[in-house]
């Protein structure tokens, strides 16, 4: 502290304590004489002396303004009294149920602890499903953007196919739908020319994508210009925000430098924003314009999807109509590659969420069952401390506190506990929201746009007190109406009215039956997902480890180059020790990446234009079939020898070969997948086993495999089946391939079992979490039903008494109550049947080979709750057998 | 008497303003009470009392140029108003006349 100035912290205090108007001219006072005193040589004193002085001007200021403000409130009364008077009441109810609440610590502590998980998780879902479902897409009018997919069920396709570029410029200038119709495509590019290889993430996008459509713009550069979406445009790229602070450390600089990828040096021409992110490859790094040749025609050949946004005042069903007329006309002027085909319109924000929204929903539902199980639980704890507490309410009601005074009382106690109940389980949903978030499957949509903020936080506290008002309004219903004056006279021992015990029971068996509905749905997930595991994928996932690269088109531009490409690296993989052997696709089985393509038999007329006959297509190289375990039925694998010089071969999958070969030999026969005009002849030479080529559940297409050194793409995937951990082997295997192209990075590095297993990635969240909540409303479930029982032994000691007085054994008084436990479990049993068997419906589409109303889970689920309910009541009839009947009798 | 009271203390706090006449600000008026009536009176009363008569109407003020001293803040001064004028001579009307007659008495150590 120094001599010369006075101490900070005292300023400070009066600037809090004093008013506004005059403190100013107070604390001058202050300081001047504090001057003074400095230049009398007071030194230090000075300083104590102002510290003082300042104390005692707060301290003084602070009541003067009490009581101002008791002076205001006083003036106010005459004007309106009632509704201080009801405040004023409100204060002090309040502060007497805080005085109640710490008078019962454990009390308190359990209720406590139980909102504060019940709330904490409704909160930490919620939040989830408001961020992924209910808020706005980030984006400027969110409500204007679509995505248009192309129908081809009339021609035995897709629902949602994607697009021509000359269809989509058809459809955004004729339609009269659209401000702007964005397309894109993926782009997965290698960055080279800083230490490793690095494989990005990205998208090719037209022109005005994020200027336009979106409407973001870029936090440094700017996106790209019209000259710049040509095919020979300069080479121009977005970086999206996090990749610019990793990789080029957030350097403003990086603007104008060029940076090689796919070998081609590219100018970064913008940064987009932090935590901006496409509704589409959301993890890109980086974007590039998609340079499509204006003039092109083609129609055929559909790779494109769609971003729009549609025009002013147009909805999305005025642009369906005009897309259904739109696509008339085209199937009329374009028969070949239209007919039968229809444009659709659909909502950005549903196509995006649409494959988590069930199981969102689902959660959201059950979360909300485990808030109503708490807060039953809650209320059946208040009711039992009510009876314990009816004594004291009794002498309140006899001091003059009126019956509806009595009851406010209660629900102002419970609101008091819900809000503190809300506030801690606010403080764990932070933590659930971020674990919840951390633990999603990664293709969970819009994940990373959930947040806790304050509109999450106002509806927790809404929550909070409903559920406070929900648990506490039937102990104050009770209070209200008990007759106080005999709980008086018993003494306030034995629990009063016998309707006490009936609402308690009535309260156990609906938590029962919620119980049972959630273990029930659990149940169902459960089986569900045994069968997903157990469907036959038609290969062998074990000790096959996925090394994935993409190849460059620069410099791998033809067929001679992948393959001799793939060849080198074969070679040098098998090499490797550990390395059992090793083939080559280019597409992976259940990525659902496969290409397809229309195909033709020979001998055979020519399928008619509205209903071409496509097959999905892989490339393979020589061995792949047993190193992924796929039976060959007939037939054989492709032979090294079969190159781009040799006749043309194919190997079809057994379900093309059932479908369009029922009686006939399909080995021998020839099919054209090439054009009608320019046909490639290839002759079938094996029948392979059906394997699941988009997930699990979809079932096996029409698919044939090509050899890839006859077909040879620039993404590939080398499979290796290792005799040791796949993963010991990758490190190895990142050195061969170093070794024949240093320009090229690992696209892909994983054990096939992790693939397979990310599938059910989804399936496996949900029914973990459903099971959690369905096991904690099990374990409420069966403590409220213990609690009951033992409740009712202690108010039935007497009668218990005379019975085993009268000679009852000890076991039949066991069988007594056990049987009224089973009683109670059963009625709540099957009323949470009829409400299960109701709301499973919803969640049908989680479902896998398992009905919603399975009998068996049904049996599974009961047995586990009698079991468990007979256990609780066991417990307590044991107790209850062995009292004392003399001592029992005695104490009356 | 009429409407609001004038106690004790804020009946000192007028006379003190009264008694300095130009410049009565805050540390001047807590000075001349103090030294007149010999009593260690509390800084916050005296600033508490002035701002209650100010509310009533008794008491005005106005700020005053900022000066270095002070840490750059303005001092305020006061003045008794025609209220609080009225307010007095009726105080003293009143007390005078009860008064009357009873000085030796009063007056004694």
């Amino acid at each position: 502290m120094s001599g010369v100035t006075p101490p900070a912290w005292a300023r400070r205090l009066l600037n809090l304590a004093l008013p506004a108007d005059g403190g100013g001219e107070i604390v001058g006072d202050l300081e001047e004489e504090y001057v003074r005193r400095l230049e009398a040589g007071a030194g230090r004193g000075a300083a104590r002396w102002y510290m003082r002085e300042a104390v005692r001007l707060a301290v003084a200021f602070g009541w003067e303004r009490v009581r101002e403000g008791r002076e205001r409130r006083r003036k106010a009364v005459g004007i309106r009294r009632w509704e201080v008077g009801m405040l004023e009441g409100l204060g002090k109810d309040v502060r007497f149920a805080v005085r109640t609440l710490l008078r019962a610590p454990g009390f308190g502590a359990v209720v406590l602890l139980t909102l504060a998980l019940g709330i904490g998780a409704t909160v930490a879902i919620f939040s989830v499903v408001d961020g992924i479902l209910f808020r706005p897409l980030p984006y400027p009018d969110p409500d204007e953007l679509v995505m248009v997919w192309a129908d081809y069920t009339r021609r035995d396709g897709p629902t949602r196919e994607w697009l021509g570029y000359r269809t989509a410029m058809d459809l955004e200038s004729e339609s009269g739908a659209f401000a702007e119709l964005g397309l894109w495509g993926g782009w997965f590019p290698t960055l080279t020319g800083r230490d490793e290889p690095a494989q990005l993430r990205g998208a090719a996008i037209s022109e005005g994508m994020f200027s336009r459509v979106l409407r973001v713009s870029p936090e440094l550069g700017r996106t790209f210009a019209p000259e710049e979406d040509l095919p020979n445009g300069p080479r121009v790229v977005l970086l999206s925000h996090g990749f610019w602070s990793s990789t080029f450390g957030a350097d403003a600089g990086v603007i104008g430098r060029s940076v090689t990828l796919d070998g081609q040096p590219t100018t970064v021409v913008g940064v987009m924003p932090r935590g901006f992110r496409a509704p589409f490859i959301p993890d890109a790094q980086v974007w590039q314009p998609l340079g499509i040749p204006p003039d092109r025609e083609d129609r055929g050949a559909v790779y494109l999807r769609s971003v729009g946004r549609l025009g002013p005042d147009v909805t999305v069903e005025a642009a369906d109509t005009r897309l259904a007329t739109l696509s008339e006309r085209l199937a009329a002027e374009y028969p070949r590659s239209n007919t039968g085909v229809v444009y659709d319109v659909y909502p950005l924000h549903a196509e995006l969420v649409s494959t988590a929204a069930t199981g969102l929903w689902v959660l959201l539902g059950a979360v909300g069952l485990i808030l109503l199980i708490v807060c039953v639980n809650v209320a059946n704890l208040l009711l039992s401390r009510a009876v314990s507490r009816q004594g004291e309410l009794a002498v309140r009601a006899a001091l003059g506190a009126g019956r509806r005074r009595l009851a406010r009382q209660l629900l102002v106690e419970s609101a008091v506990l819900g809000l503190i109940g809300g506030v801690l389980g606010i403080g764990l949903a932070y933590v659930g929201v971020d674990l919840l978030v951390s633990l999603a499957p990664e293709q969970t949509p819009r994940v990373d746009e959930v947040v806790l903020d304050g509109r999450i936080l106002v509806v927790a506290l809404a929550i909070s007190l409903g559920a406070g008002l929900l648990f506490g309004l039937l102990p104050a219903l009770r209070a209200g109406r008990a007759d106080l004056r005999s709980a008086l006279v018993e003494g306030g021992r034995s629990g009063g009215s016998g309707g006490g015990a009936l609402a308690r029971s009535g309260l156990v068996v609906a938590q029962v039956a919620l119980a049972m509905v959630l273990l029930f749905s659990s149940g169902l997930l459960i089986r569900s997902l045994q069968e997903l595991n157990r469907v036959d994928l038609g290969f062998e996932p074990e000790n096959l480890l996925v090394f994935g690269v993409n190849l460059p088109a620069s410099r791998y531009g033809d067929g001679e180059r992948r393959s001799g490409f793939v060849r080198l690296l074969e070679a040098r993989l098998s090499a490797m020790p550990g390395v059992d052997a090793l083939a080559t696709t280019n597409t992976l089985p259940m990525s659902g990446f496969d290409g397809d393509t229309g195909f033709r038999i020979e001998g055979r007329p020519p399928p008619p234009p509205e209903e071409p006959q496509t097959v999905w297509i892989r490339r393979t190289t020589p061995g792949y079939f047993d190193v992924m375990g796929i039976e060959l039925e007939a037939g054989r694998d492709f032979r090294p020898a079969e190159d781009a010089e040799s006749p043309r071969v194919v190997i079809i999958n057994r379900t093309m070969a059932r479908r369009y070969f029922p009686d006939q030999d399909p080995v021998g026969q020839r099919i054209n997948l090439n054009s009608e005009s320019d046909p490639i002849w290839r002759e079938i030479v094996g029948i392979a086993e059906d394997v699941k080529n988009f997930g699990i559940r979809r079932e096996s297409d029409v698919a044939l495999y090509l050899p890839y050194h006859q077909a040879a793409s620039t993404n590939l995937n080398v499979l290796l089946r290792t005799t040791i951990e796949p993963t010991s082997v990758a490190r190895a295997a990142r050195e061969e391939l170093s070794a024949v192209d240093p320009g090229l990075a690992v696209a892909l590095l994983e054990p096939m079992t992790d693939l397979v297993s990310d599938t059910l990635a989804a399936d496996r969240f949900i029914t973990v979490l459903l099971g959690s909540f369905a096991a904690l409303a099990l374990v409420l479930a069966v403590v409220g039903l213990y609690g009951v029982i033992s409740y009712g032994v202690g108010r039935r000691s007497r009668e218990l008494g005379i019975r085993a007085a009268l000679g009852a054994r000890g076991r039949e008084i066991v069988l007594l109550v056990v049987r009224g436990g089973l009683v109670l479990t059963g009625t709540g049993l099957l009323i949470g049947l009829v409400a299960a068997v109701v709301l499973t419906r919803l969640m049908e589409n989680l479902l896998f080979g398992v009905s919603a109303t399975d009998p068996s889970t049904f049996v599974a689920v009961a047995l586990l709750l009698a079991t468990v309910a007979a256990a609780a009541s066991y417990v307590p009839a044991r107790r209850a057998a062995r009292l004392d009947p003399a001592r029992v009798l005695k104490s009356e | 008497m009429s409407r609001d009271a004038l106690g004790e203390f804020e009946h000192m706090v007028l006379l003190a303003i009264l008694r300095l006449g130009e410049g009565a600000y805050g540390v001047r008026i807590l000075e001349e009470i103090r030294e007149r009536t010999g009593r260690d009176v509390a800084r916050a009363a005296v600033y508490i009392a002035l701002r209650r008569l100010e509310k009533k109407g008794y008491v005005e003020s106005w700020v005053g140029e900022p000066t270095p001293e002070r840490g750059g803040r303005a001092k305020r001064y006061f003045r008794v108003g025609a209220e609080g004028m009225s307010q007095l001579r009726e105080s003293h009307y009143a007390l005078s006349r009860m008064r009357e007659g009873l000085e030796p008495l009063l007056e004694a150590q």
